[in-house]
């Protein structure tokens, strides 16, 4: 046997294929982010539909304390105490409207709600899980008269009647589960927030349908509790006088289609008619009080 | 916010890799292929015996050794196959040119020695666990034989 005379020329294209890596990437992007797009929509309209048969008390044993994640000073006392008596007289007129055909008092039980006033200085209602509720101080400041604070309420309350927080929570969680377990922690870092912390909870972002149903919804109770829904465009219509503030930038944020918020609310007022007089807001609630 | 700062910093890096990347492949391999032009004479071969002519050739160890990084660009796409499977081609071109770097290497030692020829090649790969935790890692690849050169030389 005698050497060669020299090495073999290596044919290219076959240990390593001559295939441009973008053609790959994209592809790969493609498929997946596609397939990814489909999971969190099927795992989303699942929690939805999951949402309405999770018991109650479930809810309000997952639900963290709104004192503990809304971390501001306590307000003033005679404001939050007359804010949860408006709260509750609406919370037992918002049982005469049945929701979905079911009772209220089924679907979440009055005792259950907590309402708070928190000191914080930029106008905006929150609805959380195990049905607390929150209005800031600031909110005071933008409505003139009781019913307009009350269909802010009423939103809120309708939010938590109509199971919106647990749908929410579930399919935030259930996607940021999903998320993570298939690509690894650091998708959950990318897609912003992480399981452990509280602020997913208390900011549960409400997509346009959930805040739409609530208004609905507010307005039936409104009507329940009033006998007319005059007054109920106060809040919106305030905060939109000043599109460029920061106060409104900040709370369009956190609610998707404002301006289709106030035209419903504007319209159930031109069917509704002239309503009677709306009702001045109760005194430690008004904005000029000095805080004692 | 952050989210957005995030995307940016991962398309950048994503964009880096793959222009750097790219250009240093193709950069690599055109001087592969000079190499292995001016090397063919000396032959490599993989058998473990010296041919019948030349059994009272000097024999040494020659080795190669080459070290190549991934670049971001393919830690993504090999990310993103690692979730369906098949071939992993980004990678499959980084191996590809670490072999042959390393093939040439050892020929560079061989020809200094003044051999004829390189039998008994041999292979190791290992990877360089650094920064594989983020999933930027390089490969190692040894090639090593035993050249044969001339008793006279």
């Amino acid at each position: 046997m005698s050497l060669p005379d020299g090495n073999p020329r290596i044919p290219e294209g076959i240990n390593a294929r001559n295939d441009h890596p973008l053609r790959e990437f994209l592809i790969l992007a493609a498929g997946i982010s596609g397939a990814l797009v489909a999971l969190v929509l099927v795992l989303g309209l699942t929690a939805k539909l999951i949402a309405p048969y999770i018991p109650f008390s479930w809810e309000l044993s997952a639900a963290p304390s709104m004192q503990d994640l809304l971390a501001g000073d306590d307000a003033d006392p005679g404001a939050a105490r007359a804010l949860s008596a408006l709260s509750n007289s609406l919370l037992q007129s918002s049982l005469k409207v049945p929701v979905n055909g079911k009772d209220p008092k089924d679907v979440a039980p009055p005792e259950h709600f907590r309402f708070s006033l928190v000191k914080l200085d930029y106008p905006n209602a929150f609805a959380t899980l195990g049905a607390q509720i929150a209005v800031t101080e600031a909110l005071l400041q933008h409505v003139s008269s009781e019913n307009g604070l009350a269909m802010v309420l009423a939103h809120e309350i309708a939010h938590v009647q109509l199971r919106h927080p647990i749908e929410a929570a579930g399919r935030g969680i259930v996607v940021q589960i999903a998320l993570a377990a298939l690509l690894g922690d650091s998708s959950a870092n990318l897609l912003g927030g992480s399981l452990s912390t509280g602020s997913m909870l208390t900011l549960l972002s409400f997509n346009r349908d959930m805040e739409l149903q609530a208004d609905r919804r507010a307005l039936d109770i409104l009507r329940a509790h009033y006998g007319h829904v005059g007054g109920a465009d106060e809040f919106f219509l305030d905060m939109a006088a000043d599109p460029h503030s920061a106060d409104w930038l900040e709370f369009a944020q956190t609610h998707p289609s404002s301006k289709r918020r106030l035209q419903l609310i504007r319209q159930a007022i031109r069917e509704d008619g002239p309503g009677d007089a709306t009702v001045a807001l109760p005194e430690a609630l008004q904005p000029n009080q000095p805080l004692q | 916010m952050e989210a957005l700062l995030q995307l940016a910093i991962f398309f950048t890096l994503l964009a880096l890799g793959y222009l750097f990347g790219r250009r240093a492949e193709s950069k690599h391999y055109k001087s592969i292929r000079e190499r292995e032009e001016q090397l063919r004479y000396l032959v490599v071969l993989n058998q473990r015996f010296p041919p019948p002519g030349m059994l009272s050739h000097r024999t040494d160890m020659v080795t190669g050794n080459v070290v190549i990084s991934v670049d971001y660009f393919k830690t993504v796409v090999a990310g993103l196959r690692n979730l369906v499977g098949g071939n992993l081609n980004s990678y499959e071109s980084l191996l590809d040119r670490a072999r042959r770097e390393a093939i040439l290497r050892m020929q560079e030692q061989a020809a200094l020695r003044g051999a004829e020829a390189v039998i008994n090649l041999k292979f190791e790969t290992s990877r360089i666990a650094g920064n594989s935790a983020k999933g930027i890692g390089s490969v190692e690849v040894l090639a090593y034989g035993t050249a044969l050169t001339h008793p006279d030389k």
